[in-house]
């Protein structure tokens, strides 16, 4: 499918970090040395206002990628174009290097839970979803790239393994993989979700992005809150996930409890670290006589 | 904790996820038996999570939305008030940013019946002057007023010629001192404040340069503001204006403040 948005893949950015209200005057004055941002799409998509016109200015700088939480694409509720309207419209404004959502469904009976729930993995799950992502990149005129969520229960009756769902719609909705390290390392804590597992077999040639975040431990469960830095755990699974595939560009999230840039900055500079080590180690070492 | 097997293979999508809503939102235990389970983390601790997570989002956007008010309630009791109205009002806009418009309402209507708020009716209207300064953060930002538009209609439609307010403004009276409470808040100055005015207060709330801004205004620039968002003509806002209020004054201090459009 033909993107309408910004020529340059996405696989061209490297490493950057979710744009946060209490950074923005502080990004546009020092303009720091960051390859991207990425836009939490439903704050900017509102009709005006300093909320949209940071979105603006930023993308003036700097390469973005949109992130929305609002398509609902595994909700029983129809799909909400006037919505969809609005994010287009940005996507445009801003030429987004990508657009993305979650694998989940957030509405129901158009009330919304500003959540996202977790879907049943099944066959009727899955072509429900595959459906509403086909006709969401019809009215877009992109393809979108869906997001593995953090999750606190799975259903007696899933009858697919996450990964496999995941690969599945993508490739029968011809859509991206938005992969989160964190969310899967969030469900093995949760759920006893199998991470090397999935790290193997998730579809390496879908995935156009990768989110690393930090979350919260609760002693009974683990909640994907983005409030701390990113756990060693997550970081090792984000090195092993890399020797599969590198050129993928990184985002580090945090959304709570949001603390200066400069701690941000730091957890983007060590993912940075970490695919310059990989690199390295894959340049040929050779002999001088 | 132990549960019937049930025939889950047969659990629609709309089933669960009606399930799942009705255990959020009600308690309800349907959805527990689909859910898998270790002894450690029951099905119910796990949808506890999901009904905490909603309900602090909800709260978190009502606490943003009305910090003066929840300043003056203190973080404890607007939680309460918050989680009532969250149990009572689920939201209806994919935008977060709209939730809590019936708030202010929610709280008159608690002002009839908790005794510790009797104290607080102003409340009511500070709360309704922190929705609309909401509403014009995120409004369009206002076009420059055209005056030879305007001239141009003036001449089609004569009296009948009707003006539009920017879209984000919006006005609204009291009688407290809710534009200085609310400053003063804004300022982090807690000095002791007479709440009752001693005339009834106008307020206009709307969007420059990208900021929204809260002004008094005078009695003759509300009525200008309330007749033109009731779709009255030039004709028939003079006529009420007559004897009363100074109309040239009023429309100069709209336009030059970009409240009405051409
Ligand atoms: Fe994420």
């Amino acid at each position: 499918m033909r993107s309408f948005y910004a020529s340059v893949a996405s696989n061209t950015l490297g490493v950057g970090v979710g744009l946060r209200s209490p950074h923005v005057a502080r990004i546009l004055k020092d303009l720091p040395s960051l390859d991207w941002f990425e836009l939490l799409a439903d704050n900017h998509i509102v009709a005006g206002g300093w909320a949209r016109q940071q979105a603006i200015e930023i993308a003036q700088h700097y390469p973005v990628t949109m992130h929305c939480v609002g398509m609902s694409i595994g909700s029983c509720d129809p799909i909400n174009f006037d919505y969809l309207k609005k994010v287009k419209q940005l996507a445009v404004e801003v030429q987004t290097r990508l657009l993305s959502d979650h694998l989940c469904w957030t509405t129901w009976n158009s009330q919304n839970s500003h959540d996202l729930l977790p879907l049943p993995f099944t066959e009727e799950a899955l072509a429900h979803v595959v459906d509403r992502i086909v006709r969401i990149q019809d009215y877009l005129g992109s393809r979108i790239a869906i997001e593995n969520v953090s999750s606190y229960l799975t259903y007696k009756h899933s009858t697919i393994e996450e990964v496999e769902f995941v690969n599945s719609v993508a490739q029968q909705a011809d859509c991206l993989i938005l992969f989160d390290i964190n969310n899967l390392y969030v469900n093995h804590v949760n759920n006893g979700q199998q991470t090397y597992r999935y790290l193997n077999n998730i579809d390496i040639t879908r995935v156009a992005e990768l989110h690393l975040a930090g979350f919260e431990n609760k002693e009974q469960y683990v909640l994907d809150a983005h409030n701390d830095t990113v756990h060693d755990n997550v970081w090792a699974l984000y090195e092993y996930f890399l020797r599969r595939k590198i050129d993928v560009p990184t985002l580090i999230e945090w959304d709570h409890n949001i603390p200066e840039f400069e701690v941000l900055y730091a957890e983007a500079m060590k993912a940075c670290q970490i695919k310059q080590q990989l690199l390295r180690e894959r340049e040929p070492v050779y002999a001088v006589s | 904790m132990q549960f019937p097997e049930s025939n889950n293979a047969s659990i629609s999508l709309r089933e669960l996820q009606k399930q799942f809503w009705s255990s959020c939102r009600k308690r309800e235990n349907g959805i527990y038996s689909m859910i898998r389970s270790k002894s450690d983390f029951s099905p119910e601790q796990r949808m506890d999570v999901y009904r905490t997570t909603a309900r602090s989002a909800h709260v978190s956007a009502l606490m943003d939305s009305f910090p003066v008010c929840r300043a003056i309630l203190g973080d404890d009791y607007f939680k309460l008030l918050a989680k009532s109205y969250f149990m009572q009002t689920p939201s209806l806009s994919v935008d977060m940013n709209l939730y809590g418009e019936s708030f202010p309402g929610h709280i008159a209507m608690l002002i009839g019946q908790r005794k510790e708020l009797k104290e607080l009716v102003y409340i009511v209207d500070l709360a309704r002057l922190e929705w609309e300064y909401q509403k014009a953060y995120f409004a369009p930002n206002a076009a420059v007023f055209d005056v030879d538009r305007f001239q141009d209609k003036c001449r089609r439609l004569g009296d009948r010629a009707v003006l539009t307010l920017q879209s984000g403004i919006s006005c609204m009276s009291s009688c407290f001192r809710v534009f200085e409470i609310w400053e003063m808040h804004r300022q982090d100055k807690l000095e002791q404040q007479s709440i009752v005015s001693n005339s009834r207060q106008y307020i206009c709330i709307y969007n420059k340069d990208y900021q929204p801004l809260v002004e008094k205004v005078n009695a003759g620039v509300y009525e200008l503001l309330i007749q033109i968002q009731q779709n009255k003509s030039l004709a028939e806002i003079a006529n009420i204006f007559q004897g009363r209020h100074d109309l040239n004054a009023a429309l100069t201090t709209a336009i030059n403040n970009r409240w009405i459009t051409s």
